[in-house]
């Protein structure tokens, strides 16, 4: 039963990340990817999965799928079948899954109860939008209809990914917005924290889609030079396209079957910030407490933190407020704390960045590097912290990574680099 | 403690706005009357639709509102009732900061997410930006928490017909961890022809409804204990819907072997409500645990096939002593 769920350990599992997929427009793998986000690469070119000659820009961060995926349990019909951001997910997923040994079967029979945790903004809006376009189309043929509106739903790509990699169990979509990764990830960390699984896969995806793109171009978010999170003339956002998937582990579980851990997940904190629908706290009230609220179950101070992952979107709302919630959370430490946003790189991947940026700080904390924005100019003076500008090698213990959504959906995540 | 309690319901739907009107609906059994809708190339698409609320409740005034969807509406109305319950009980107010919410739904925000894209196709340099940010999924959920005044941690989950148990699920979690001290949990969806005609490429005879349930639960002790959740039984490998049903029956009769499975055909008499349905039988379920009278005294077990996803299954009795 579902609930009531066991007693509660005594002592909280140490949750463990044990396998890391990722995709985004730098590649997909963790290789490319961890050299692109080290050495601070740009990855923004122009749309081409849909027309965007009508919007006011016409660039976005896209993925160059692989002409072949990877053997799974699909069949080529289910492949064929699959939307873009399906695609991406499955992409993602199995690396992270091959990468934690998960593929070997134990026979421990995990595999008929393993809780799949995802955050997505839109699932498969592109095959929705194909859907309505041949819907109004007097006189179009309703062949493949069904098929379109089965892809667009998450729950399909829920069935579809546990038949690729041959598992089932609970399977719970997060869509808060630009947050849901990170939420996803951080409810997943909860499940093994209150005892309920030994293991969850979680993460995020989404897919460029023209919908999404003219939304965010209707509100004028989108950055119609380079998206310069931090900048003092920055003008706006870049969408991107990705996914990142994680096999969390409790510790217990990982070390007894010798699993490589690639981190830990020390805290998480969430909050929903009420002051408008699409528009920040001024003061980033909610984004203070989040932060405290994951350093708080993480047992460490803001000084501890070698590395923040800001949401960082590059629009001048949501850098102004995030950055005085900076300023509010570290105090006077401020300046002593290395602040970059990934989405200068890659752009704003939705309910897959937080998921994502996770991967990122996975990656920095054992590489030891920090992700570079590179070419940002003048620095807006708000931010009392210093922004990674450079290609930049640094050893540090833990790192902070922020998300935060439409609708006031708020989000903090702290890694700690596990010790080799 | 793990125990958690239902201390208030709400709903919406076509049979009216509050529980009671969808209660009797549902009692009476009798499908209500669908209303035609213009759909696409002349097409008349059916559809049992929540009538207009008389008089306009004054929450709809406020400013968060004023340009909501339907959703949001429903999902506010059926809050507010189920609230305003749990509040005038022994327990008393709910403090807003620890108030955790639950938002479920399958389509979501689907009247504006049409037009938005409407005036995409026609020309998206002039789309409306009022639209779009009632499009994303979680708008509802954030208006909600906007209204009540909660900064906690706010949920949206994208899910079928059982979507709604695995609300309850995730907040009888957050009240096990006891950061919040109360979490109301809603499943809200609103009619729009774009899902009708989808839904009838599945099922020719399939006729949508819209509105809203919801729960509020507590950790203190209230009139109705939620007792157990089943596993999800998800579609996968040789599992259907069907034989997922079956195992989560047997699920709940295992474990609560006196409880009954009221017939309650929410989809027959309200139409199918997609994230609302499993809200609606629950809701119906709660207010007939809570009101008793009935022969059988012990727990009410629901199981809940969704369309896409999973089956799941519920379990409500009537509070003993503490």
């Amino acid at each position: 039963m579902l609930f009531p769920r066991p007693p509660s350990p005594v002592c909280a599992p140490r949750v463990v990340i044990t396998g890391a997929g990722i995709v985004t427009p730098l590649g997909v793998g963790w290789t490319v990817n961890a050299e692109g986000f080290r050495t601070g690469r740009r990855a923004i070119g122009p749309v081409s999965v849909f027309s965007a000659a009508r919007q006011r820009t016409q660039q976005a961060g896209e993925v160059v799928l692989p002409t072949t995926l990877p053997a799974t349990g699909l069949g080529t019909r289910q492949e064929q079948r699959l939307d873009r951001a399906a695609r991406l997910l499955l992409l993602a997923a199995v690396e992270a899954w091959q990468q934690a040994g998960w593929h070997h079967d134990d026979g421990g029979g995990w595999r008929s109860h393993l809780p799949l945790v995802l955050g997505t903004t839109s699932a498969g809006m592109g095959q929705g939008e194909d859907f309505f376009r041949r819907t109004i189309r007097a006189g179009a043929s309703r062949r493949g209809q069904a098929t379109r509106i089965g892809q667009y739903q998450a729950p399909q790509q829920a069935r579809d990914l546990m038949h690729a990699l041959d598992f089932s169990g609970s399977a719970t979509f997060i869509a808060n917005a630009c947050a849901s990764g990170a939420n996803a990830v951080g409810h997943a960390c909860e499940l093994i924290r209150s005892g309920r699984s030994q293991r969850v896969l979680a993460g995020g995806y989404d897919a460029l889609s023209e919908l999404v793109f003219a939304g965010f171009d209707s509100l004028q978010a989108l950055s119609l030079t380079s998206c310069r999170p931090f900048a003092a003339k920055r003008d706006g956002l870049a969408l991107g396209e990705g996914a990142a998937v994680m096999t969390l582990e409790s510790l217990e579980s990982a070390q007894a079957r010798g699993a490589t851990l690639l981190g830990e997940i020390v805290g998480y904190g969430a909050a929903t910030d009420v002051h408008h629908l699409t528009q920040p706290h001024p003061q980033g009230d909610a984004a203070l407490l989040t932060m405290n609220a994951a350093c708080r179950q993480a047992g460490i101070q803001p000084a501890d933190i070698g590395y923040l992952n800001a949401h960082g979107t590059g629009t001048p709302l949501n850098d102004g407020a995030e950055a005085l919630a900076i300023n509010r959370w570290a105090g006077e430490l401020a300046d002593r704390i290395p602040v970059s946003s990934t989405k200068a790189g890659i752009g704003h991947l939705l309910g897959a960045a937080g998921a994502v940026e996770t991967v990122i700080c996975l990656m920095a904390l054992g590489g030891a590097w920090l992700p570079p924005e590179l070419e940002l100019g003048e620095v807006d003076p708000v931010c009392r912290f210093p922004i990674v500008q450079a290609p930049t090698d640094a050893d540090f213990e833990y790192a902070l990574t922020n998300s935060f959504g439409f609708g006031g959906a708020n989000a903090s995540l702290v890694l700690r680099r596990w010790p080799t | 403690m793990n125990r958690v309690y239902v201390h208030g319901w709400g709903a919406v739907s076509p049979a009216g706005w509050g529980c009671g009107s969808l209660v009797d609906a549902l009692n009476a059994g009798v499908a209500l009357t669908t209303t035609p809708t213009a759909g696409p190339n002349g097409a008349m698409l059916p559809g049992r639709r929540v009538p207009t609320p008389t008089p306009r409740p004054a929450w709809m005034a406020q400013a968060r509102l004023r340009r909501s969807s339907l959703i949001s509406q429903f999902t506010v109305g059926a809050v507010l009732e189920a609230l305003a319950q749990a509040e005038a009980g022994p327990a008393g107010p709910i403090e807003r900061a620890r108030l955790g919410v639950v938002f479920n739904v399958f389509g979501g925000s689907v009247i504006y997410s049409r037009r938005f894209f409407e005036e995409v196709l026609v020309n998206p340099a002039q789309a409306s930006p009022l639209l779009f940010p009632e499009t994303v999924f979680n708008a509802p959920a954030s208006h909600l928490a906007a209204v009540l005044g909660s900064r906690a941690p706010n949920h949206t989950l994208v899910s079928d017909q059982s979507g709604f148990l695995q609300g309850l699920s995730v907040a009888a979690d957050w009240l096990a961890d006891g950061n919040l001290e109360a979490c109301v949990v809603v499943g809200a969806e609103e009619w729009d022809w774009s899902v009708a005609v989808a839904a009838r490429l599945f099922d020719r005879a399939s006729t949508l409804g819209e509105g809203a349930g919801a729960l509020v639960l507590r950790r203190a002790p209230g009139p109705v204990e939620l007792q157990g959740l089943s596993d999800p039984v998800p579609y996968v490998r040789a599992t259907t819907r069907r034989s997922a049903a079956g195992k989560v029956r047997d699920q709940l009769q295992l474990a609560f072997p006196t409880a009954r499975f009221p017939e309650l055909r929410a989809t027959a008499v309200l139409g199918d409500g997609l994230a609302a349905t499993g809200a609606w039988e629950c809701a119906a379920a709660v207010a007939g645990v809570a009101a008793g009278g009935s022969a059988h005294q012990g727990p009410s077990a629901l199981v809940i096939t969704g369309a896409t996803l999973q089956a799941q299954g519920v379990c409500f009795a009537r509070s003993g002593p503490a």
